[in-house]
């Protein structure tokens, strides 16, 4: 393994342990406001927000990269796997190129979310059921998770085609 | 309450939608401009069909046709969080903007959705006019640096304490240690102030959660519980509490806007005046129907007595000032705002059309 693929899974990893801890956190909240709403008649009024502002959005974002390492993705393979190994590499080809297009853009549309949210300062007032932090700090989840995804496509499309499609699950897909 | 989440779906939705807006042509024959309009309303709704449809017939005939509109409604273009940030990139030319749903892009704006306002839509929409308006308190904090113009103004006024299991309030006292379902924004922070603990869950749920005491109630207007039958739920409701309302206007993107040729700006404005004093009514009267339809339902409204009025404005006074307060901290004019809406509404004295 090069230097530079375990530089790129210790961060893939890193992100999916946030990931992971955020979905623990949001079934955390969700038995904790049950709890809390029966027993103290005092539910937490911001869980619900910061659940939909942070914990779904690093569910998603941050968990990109290492599904695609991990070969977790859904894919619909009926066609595929009936098509002969040289037109399986074509489809990986074509495949990846569509998904680094759709990576930089979603890179590039969050950073340009990102950026406008510091640069008007946006922040929830206070007083309402969301906390009343920068916007900002929800929304970097998205370059952030999308860029770490983009290498690693960049990666894939480099690196994979030259190898025998059946290998494509990555052992952690069964893990 | 801002999903940020669905944003980013709205984003890539935008991305496609930019390249398609710019392979069509928004400028038809020459003099003539075609304007995309997107709410989140169903076509049933008074904001959509008094409001967005009203103002395209009305802008359409002013304009002697040179303005056309493509009319995106029920949320077809993303969802009502997302409508500032996709009329800023260009895939909504008029869009439905609801300083509820954006709190944190034109927090200031959520002056019009304090308790004690005015109780009639019309009132309350024209009040707010003058300050939307060029050169209006919240045109300047809030619309004018996003790059917007709202032109039409609608109003949900009479957010009412609705409440299950046959539990009866008629005093700010007996909301105290309840859990009621608020829509977030500045009623969060009113119901917060009565005592009762604020629950946030989408209203979509808010059927079950009455029906099965999760929650022990809700602060909500009329208007927006009956498409939920909320009637077959809740036993009791307030009238006059007056704890908030839902405020909404069909906003153009300044980029537009600095391109039309000044008659059809004058044609869209006027439209605008004439949608806004058009659709107050209509909201009125859908109001007056729904609550006759709850009642109808099972829903026992008890209409606030002069006295207990008093005591529910007194019990609110403080979310005011509280609001205030944060705003100046946050270095927004918040007391310019109040102030100069309150002075609004006492200019406009009664109903108009």
């Amino acid at each position: 393994m090069s230097g530079f693929e375990a530089g790129l899974r210790r961060v893939e990893d890193a992100l999916a342990a946030v990931a992971a801890i955020a979905l623990l956190a949001l079934a955390g909240f969700v038995v904790l406001g049950v709890v809390l709403r029966y027993l103290v008649a005092a539910p937490l009024s911001w869980a619900y927000a910061f659940t939909t502002d942070y914990l779904l959005v690093a569910v998603l974002f941050l968990a990109l990269p290492y599904t695609v390492r991990a070969g977790a993705h859904v894919r619909i393979d009926m066609l595929y796997r009936s098509l002969p190994r040289r037109a399986q590499r074509w489809c990986d080809v074509v495949g990846g190129v569509l998904a680094v297009l759709f990576a930089a853009a979603l890179t590039w549309g969050g950073i340009a979310l990102t950026a406008g949210a510091w640069a008007d300062g946006d922040v929830p007032p206070p007083g309402g059921s969301e906390l009343s932090w920068p916007v900002w700090t929800s929304t970097i989840m998205i370059p952030l998770g999308s860029a770490v995804l983009l290498v690693r496509l960049l990666y894939v499309l480099a690196v994979h085609p030259t190898e025998p499609p059946a290998e494509h699950p990555a052992p952690e897909a069964s893990a | 309450m801002a999903h940020r989440l669905g944003r980013l779906l709205a984003l890539t939705l935008a991305l496609g939608l930019v390249t398609t807006a710019c392979a069509a042509d928004r400028e038809g024959p020459p003099g003539t401009f075609t304007l995309v309009v997107g709410d989140s309303f169903p076509t049933s709704h008074p904001f959509s069909r008094d409001g967005a449809r009203f103002f395209v017939a009305r802008a359409e005939e002013l304009s002697g046709g040179r303005l056309q509109f493509e009319y995106y409604p029920s949320e077809n273009l993303g969802a009502p969080q997302e409508f500032v940030t996709l009329a800023d990139s260009g895939v909504i030319d008029v869009a439905m903007i609801s300083p509820g749903y954006v709190s944190a892009q034109l927090p200031l704006s959520g002056v019009a959705d304090l308790p004690g306002m005015s109780t009639d839509p019309c009132r309350a929409a024209l009040a707010l006019e003058p300050l939307f308006a060029e050169g209006g308190v919240l045109s300047r904090a809030d619309f004018a640096p996003d790059g917007l113009r709202p032109l039409v103004v609608g109003v949900v006024t009479g957010y009412e304490v609705m409440t299950g299991g046959g539990r009866v309030v008629t005093d700010p006292a007996d909301v105290a240690g309840t859990q009621l379902r608020s829509s977030g924004g500045t009623i969060d922070r009113t119901v917060q102030d009565l005592g009762a603990s604020p629950v946030a869950m989408p209203v979509t749920e808010l059927y079950e959660a009455v029906a099965r005491g999760t929650v022990d109630g809700t602060v909500l207007g009329p208007m927006s519980a009956l498409p939920y039958r909320l009637d077959e739920a809740a036993t009791n409701s307030t009238l006059g509490a007056q704890l908030g309302s839902f405020t909404i206007t069909y906003s153009i993107a300044e980029r537009v806007w600095d391109r039309l040729p000044p008659d059809l700006q004058r044609a869209l404005t006027q439209a605008g005046l004439e949608t806004t004093r058009h659709l107050c009514g209509a909201v009125a009267a859908y109001d007056a129907r729904a609550r006759d339809e709850l009642t109808a339902g099972g829903l026992a409204f008890h209409e606030l007595t002069p006295t207990e009025l008093q005591r529910w404005r007194e019990a609110v006074a403080p979310v005011r000032e509280k609001w205030v307060a944060d705003m100046e901290r946050m270095g927004l004019p918040g007391r310019v705002a109040l102030d100069d809406l309150l002075a609004a509404q006492r200019a406009v004295s009664g109903p108009t059309p």
